[in-house]
């Protein structure tokens, strides 16, 4: 039988009906014609439940609460500027200016041309010598202006009531590149901007690297870190410890000083190494390349966290939605009210023109700024003296063993180490079962310590051999003397004990799970 | 008890034509052997379509690591982006296992088959246990559904359908291991409980209820198959039951059988301890060995007993057949360390455990010579039966003959927990025992409809199940050797095996191709209820007892008791030169 | 022209099989590596696989030939000649009874040596007991290991001198070494697929392994049992020394291992 029904159009039917007549003798119309009704019913309809789940979705960054707690229009600002200089998971990128290495291609105008449609650029880069350098057309191309200059040139040009003249450039795209000559053309005529002249650096496919991490990212890491590095992946529901939030920029386990941000060097280390007593495993399968991809994704990660969080401070001072509702508090009037959320509004409107766009642009530099110290080793803390002998007299009170004034410090009220970790260092002082007070002030309603992120943490089982930033000397003296950030552990080093000191803590410590 | 019930069920006989019985107690609380066969059948078979289906998003993961799986992506990891997450894939193979396992093949083979047809081939009315008949159906559900809510519970069970403790013990050893895990263990307690009650009832039947002249040695090898699966199942499922609420105990109660003391895990409080992990080892391969032939023997039955029918040919080696099934049963028993070769257990053990496990490959081996026999010499018809049967014991060849490698230890050692086993299980259970559930689908089916399936569709399904079949399921020998272990949610992230990527996706649309080629299954097995031509009483021409009741048999099933005379292959008999068949009941 | 259909049908599957399973090692699909163990109870297991593989394959082609002329005579049999009624054949039972048996049997009993060479003290090389390198201990999802101190002997407890790596087993090479297996939580394999070398790592036990790798490099390791949602992310690296190597690389470690940071102030 010929599927031949009602068609709603008549035109259509007949025009099908051709195509079946002229195909009259192909195998398809004669098949058609074999294959009952009563076939073809089951089989359309599988058919359709088969590619009804194909459809595609993509996955997005999660905003932090604070953001979520703004005036809603503020917050979507604060998401639009975060979109424009991150990017989302499918297309991530990071101002150049980002303590970053985010990859590229780099590049230096020397001279421009136009014709109607697209821009020519004549690059220096190819001259470098770099021949395995791929340029493809359709890699986007970034142009790396001064920060401060292009601020200053937009700004201009918005107070005479044009449009941004950089936002043409966001989408411009490689058509093609000659090497021999170092012709970069691209995909759209570059506007008038005087910046774009002789001696810019350019970067083509400036996130490459981004990228690249965030695949391996995805495949290692997701699942438990999240895809906004929230530490709320599918997998961490049920850990202990969560995973880390990347978010707010701390990081536990660090080689660095009590008030540095931590180090490239960091990072590396613990996905090497792994975290004992916790479901963060060693990853020395991976190749060094790949874990160099994964820590700057995790970087970068961490950078749009930290910005994220310097906008929620800036803006959230007047435009939050609760300062909204503290001067709603008290009125009762609904047209007083309304009033009132028009004046706010317009608050925001002239705030949003004015001093957004700086804190904007310039607070991601303040950013940049004070994570420049996580590139490569970091701010390394070293101790000022070598390690006593565990044995051997004490170089703080030469009357006792290094062993002995190690205990009576931890015993003792300067470090107070049993508080905590208990006087047989069992991880159960005192202070586990006080309850706690939470930053704000207000109280945990369960007793025990917390982290900064609000989960309950429990002082280090010293008797269990677990070290979870490390078991060398110079692993414990860290933790004693920078203290573990984010956790309860506080700073001991530079002011409550010396270095000798702490060395016979170390020495006392690293003996307790033998005792 | 049994007497009460039999001479009910003889009520039944009598009252066969006047059959006003409500609709509710005709269909769905039915006690009548042939409904309940029937209801086992279908829902087995929608448990294999939800089988199969996790088996493809398995599939899919290991071709197409971490990107979207259809689907699921959109619903369940949307905020992933489609990407799924590693505990979820452990739910997948866990589940696909559990279904195919417990609600597809036990159930299929013993509970719809044997169901159907024990009581038809000795000539009985109905079992001798009517209404535990029916409470072993209905018991099939309360597993459905504690297999089903456990999906939805912190990523569902994670332990494999092996869960070993402490992995399975301890509710913070997973994601997955929390309640979930306690509702599978009761899903297998209440499969547990439905094969009781089906292996009780088989075994009384069999033994008490035969038609007249029905000596045990002239029962069709169906009956031998299953009356020898009852038997395992009847000896070797308590102790899984009682493995399985100790289980339920440890997670619950905090009995520690399975769980040694001072493990920390996930940062809980360490362990209290005094138990034995190995100790669910033994217990669980005890049963679940046993498990392995109570998934393989009845479909050895129906094979027997279809290939003679097709081949117009008596059984070559009746007796033998018989034999080797007892022995395969009996060394059953006695194998189950191979499980444990490497798992720490008495290296001795080992020794004793790889002879008896080599040796229960020579029942097995007589039994394909014998089957070989069968068609030797016969009058083979090429259709949907016979072209089913006949990949059953190539594919059994197969994966009988991959289970030497793994019986012996020195050997195991290496591909132990690999590809290389997967792929010899899905060859006995995927290869063998579902081909012959297709040709006995197609064999029984006008008995069970009236109706007959199309040969075509049906030869179309075979073709396609079959290359499909080898296309997945050939590789994983080589994925084995090539040492890709079992239940991982991405091999290639070991160097070692990244090259073997291209190989899986190709097992993938092997698998793919299998999977679209069951709606052909489904839709010829549900179109011909309706549509199918009408079946007469014996389209075969075949001499079992069940063909001489009409199609579909009614209530009580036979007219009057039938008298046997022969036994049940006496096919191209030359005392008989009129026909090429001699029903037993023909005098 | 139906029945030849199906008997090239079920004719070319095996023809198929056979054909891809001898391309397998030029495929690189069969053992890792270049398919010749890094072991030399790698290289017996190997030759035992190989045996009875060969066997197999015997048997593999005469039953499928046995079974495609069973079918094309069966199907070709002409309509008015009546099937073959027979009811077996009791000297053929008895030949494929007894033949397959011995078959079988020879399999076993040939396996028992390798295996005891494997796992019963008696039967292995001296030196797999008395070298004991390390002790590892399989945790969810990395393996840690504890080394004793250069000049000491491994204990059963952790001792104040001992050395750790994670997901790194450092040994000498070309000599056998004992290492003790144990499990921190759930149940794991040690699994070294290029020494075909596999043990399950058992909560509440110590098992002791030898192995052997025959040049010094670097060798995977993975986990073999189902350990949880991470389980395919238990890889590790074997890495063989030269002995002399070795004894530098194991006093390095421990120089690393008791680092207080003070030299590199300098």
């Amino acid at each position: 039988m010929i599927i031949r029904g009602d068609w709603l159009y008549p035109e259509i039917e007949s025009y099908f009906y051709a195509v079946f007549v002229i195909s009259g003798k192909c195998f398809v119309y004669r098949l058609m014609r074999k294959i009952s009704l009563r076939l073809a019913i089951p089989l359309c309809l599988s058919l359709a439940v088969l590619l009804s789940g194909c459809e595609s979705v993509e996955s997005e960054f999660v905003y932090s609460e604070e953001t979520n707690k703004l005036f809603p229009e503020a917050a979507e600002a604060v998401k639009q500027s975060l979109l424009r200089a991150f990017g989302t998971p499918a297309q991530p990128r990071i101002p150049a200016f980002m303590p970053v290495d985010r990859g590229g291609i780099p590049g230096e105008v020397v001279k421009v041309s136009d014709d109607r449609k697209q821009s020519q650029l004549k690059l220096e880069s190819s001259s470098n010598g770099e021949t395995d350098i791929e340029i493809n057309p359709g890699q986007p191309v970034e142009f790396l202006f001064d920060p401060e200059e292009a601020f200053d040139f937009a700004a201009e040009a918005i107070e005479q009531g044009k449009p941004n003249p950089f936002d043409p450039l966001s989408e411009l795209r490689v058509v093609n590149f000659d090497s021999e000559t170092g012709l970069l053309t691209v995909d759209k005529k570059l506007p008038e901007i005087e910046l774009i002249d002789a001696g810019l650096q350019i970067a083509i496919n400036p996130n490459s690297k981004l990228e690249q991490g965030r695949e391996l990212y995805n495949q290692h890491c997701m699942h438990c870190h999240g895809v906004s590095g929230d530490g709320n992946g599918p997998t961490a529901k049920t850990m202990t410890p969560r995973p880390r939030d990347y978010r707010k920029g701390i990081f536990k386990f660090t080689s660095t000083g009590p008030q540095d941000k931590v180090s490239t060097a960091d990072l590396k280390h613990i996905i090497v190494e792994g975290i004992p007593g916790t479901y963060m495993a060693s990853f020395k399968m991976l190749a060094d390349e790949e874990l160099d991809l994964i820590v700057e994704y995790v970087k970068y990660l961490t950078l749009r966290g930290v910005a994220e969080q310097k906008l929620d401070v800036e803006v959230g001072i007047d435009f939050s939605q609760s300062a909204l509702d503290d001067e709603l508090a008290d009125i009762k009037d609904a047209a007083e009210k309304q009033k009132v959320i028009e004046e706010f509004r317009a608050d925001w409107e002239e705030f949003l023109k004015g001093d957004y766009r700086e804190i904007d642009q310039f607070g991601l530099l303040d950013v940049a700024d004070e994570w420049e110290q996580i590139k490569g080793e970091g701010n390394v803390l070293l101790p000022s003296v070598p390690r006593t002998d565990p044995q051997g007299p004490s170089a703080a009170d030469p009357s006792k063993s290094s062993v002995e004034n190690g205990r009576l410090l931890y015993l003792g009220k300067t470090a107070q180490c049993a508080a905590c970790h208990g006087e047989a260092g069992k991880g159960d002082g005192f202070q586990t079962r006080q309850i706690q007070k939470k930053p704000d002030g207000s109280e945990y309603e369960q007793p025990g310590l917390y982290d900064t992120w609000g989960n309950p943490t429990k002082p280090r089982d010293l008797t269990q051999d677990i070290y979870r930033g490390g078991r060398r000397p110079i692993d414990i003296y860290r933790r004693i003397y920078a203290g573990i950030k984010g956790s309860p552990m506080p700073v001991f080093g530079g002011k409550g004990l010396t270095d000798e000191q702490i060395w016979d803590i170390v020495n006392y410590v690293m003996t307790i799970p033998y005792e | 008890m049994s007497t009460a019930t039999l001479s009910s069920s003889d009520d039944h006989s009598h009252a066969m034509h006047v059959d006003n019985r409500w609709w509710i107690t005709k269909y769905v609380f039915s006690t009548d052997h042939k409904v309940i066969g029937i209801q086992f059948l279908i829902s087995t078979l929608i448990m294999m379509l939800i089988g199969g289906l996790l088996a493809l998003a398995i599939r899919w993961q290991l071709a197409f690591p971490w990107s979207q799986m259809p689907w699921v992506s959109a619903e369940v990891f949307a905020e992933t982006g489609g990407q799924i997450s590693p505990e979820f894939y452990t739910m997948l193979f866990t589940m696909h296992a559990t279904v195919m396992i417990f609600l597809v093949v036990i159930p299929i083979l013993a509970g719809a088959f044997g169901n159907f047809l024990i009581p038809l081939m000795i000539g009985a009315p109905d079992m001798a246990f009517p209404r535990l008949n029916m409470m072993s159906y209905w018991f099939m559900w309360p597993a459905a559904i504690c297999f089903g809510l456990s999906f939805f519970y912190e990523g569902g069970p994670a332990a494999g359908w092996t869960s070993y403790p402490v992995l399975a013990a301890v509710y913070e050893a997973a994601p997955g291991s929390g309640f979930a895990q306690t509702l599978w263990l009761l899903g297998v307690t209440f499969v547990g409980f439905s094969s009781m009650m089906g292996s009780i009832n088989y075994m009384t039947t069999i033994i008490n209820m035969r038609a007249p002249g029905m000596t045990l040695f002239r029962m069709p090898l169906t009956v031998w198959g299953m009356f020898i699966t009852a038997v395992l199942q009847a000896f070797a499922l308590p102790v899984l039951t009682a493995a399985g609420l100790m289980l339920v105990a440890d997670r619950e109660l905090g009995t520690c059988f399975f769980v040694p003391g001072g493990l920390v895990i996930n940062n809980a409080e360490p362990t209290v301890g005094g138990g034995q992990p190995l100790l669910w080892q033994h217990l669980f391969w005890f049963y679940s060995h046993p498990a392995v032939y109570i998934m393989l023997l009845p479909a050895m039955g129906m094979i027997s007993d279809m290939l003679a029918c097709m081949c117009r040919k008596p059984v070559f080696g009746y007796r033998p057949m018989i034999y080797s099934m007892s022995t395969i049963a009996g060394l059953g028993f006695i194998v189950w360390g191979h499980h444990m070769f490497i798992s720490g257990m008495n290296p001795a053990l080992g020794m004793t455990f790889m002879v008896a496990t080599i040796m229960i490959a020579l029942p097995s081996a007589i039994k394909v010579f014998n089957w070989i026999g069968t068609i030797w010499g016969g009058h083979l018809q090429f259709n949907t039966v016979t072209l089913n049967s006949v990949s059953f014991v190539t594919m059994f060849i197969v994966g009988g003959l991959s289970g030497i490698f793994m019986a012996a230890v020195p050997v195991d050692i290496y591909i132990h927990d690999t590809y290389f086993i997967v792929a010899h299980f899905h060859y006995v259970l995927f290869g063998a025992t579902l081909f012959g559930i297709f040709a006995a689908i197609h064999f029984w089916f006008p008995k069970m409809f009236g109706r007959m399936m199309n040969d075509k569709l049906g030869q179309i399904h075979f073709v396609l199940t079959f290359i499909g079949l080898n296309g997945t399921f050939f590789p994983m020998h080589m994925l084995g050797i090539a040492g890709m272990p079992r239940r991982y949610a991405d091999p290639y992230l070991h160097e070692y095996l990244e090259h073997l990527l291209p190989l899986n996706q190709f097992m993938t649309y092997s698998a793919i191709l299998m999977g679209l080629a069951q709606f052909i299954l489904i839709y010829n097995f549900f179109g011909s209820m309706i549509w199918g031509k009408k079946a007469p009483k014996n389209p075969w021409n075949a001499n079992g007892l069940e063909w001489e009741a009409p199609s579909p048999p009614p209530h009580g099933n036979f007219e009057k008791t039938p008298n046997v005379y022969r036994g049940p292959y006496e096919y191209s008999s030359p005392d008989r030169p009129e026909e090429d068949y001699w029903p037993q009941a023909e005098e | 022209m139906k029945r030849l259909c199906w008997f090239l049908f079920f004719l070319i599957w095996p023809v198929l099989a056979l054909i891809v399973s001898a391309f397998t090692p030029r495929w690189n699909w069969g053992f890792p590596g270049d398919g010749v163990s890094d072991s030399p109870i790698g290289a017996e297991i190997d030759h035992l696989f190989y045996l009875i593989l060969i066997i197999c394959v015997i048997v593999f082609i005469g039953t499928q030939i046995a079974l495609l002329y069973a079918i094309w005579t069966a199907s070709g049999r002409p309509k008015e000649k009546r099937a073959w009624h027979s009811h077996g054949n009791h000297k053929l039972e008895l030949i494929w009874t007894i033949i397959p048996g011995a078959i079988l049997l020879f399999i076993a009993f040939y396996q028992m040596r390798v295996w005891a060479e494997f796992r019963i003290d008696s039967a292995s090389p001296e030196k797999a007991q008395t070298n004991i390198v390390a002790e590892v201990s399989a945790r969810q999802f990395e393996w840690r290991i504890r080394y004793p101190e250069p000049g000491k002997k491994l204990e059963k407890k952790p001792q104040p001198g001992d050395m750790y790596s994670v997901n790194e087993l450092h040994i000498p090479a070309g000599t056998p070494v004992r290492i003790y297996l144990r499990s921190l939580d759930v149940q794991h394999s040690f699994f070294l697929p290029t020494l075909r070398v596999k043990q399950d790592a058992v909560p509440g036990l110590v098992i002791p392994v030898w192995f052997e790798a025959k040049k010094p490099g670097e060798y995977p390791l993975v986990c073999a049992e189902l350990c949880g949602w991470g389980h395919y992310k238990m890889g590790a690296k074997l890495i063989a020394h030269p002995p002399e190597e070795y004894e530098q690389y194991m006093k390095k470690l421990h120089q690393e291992q008791y680092d207080d940071g003070y030299a590199k102030k300098k």
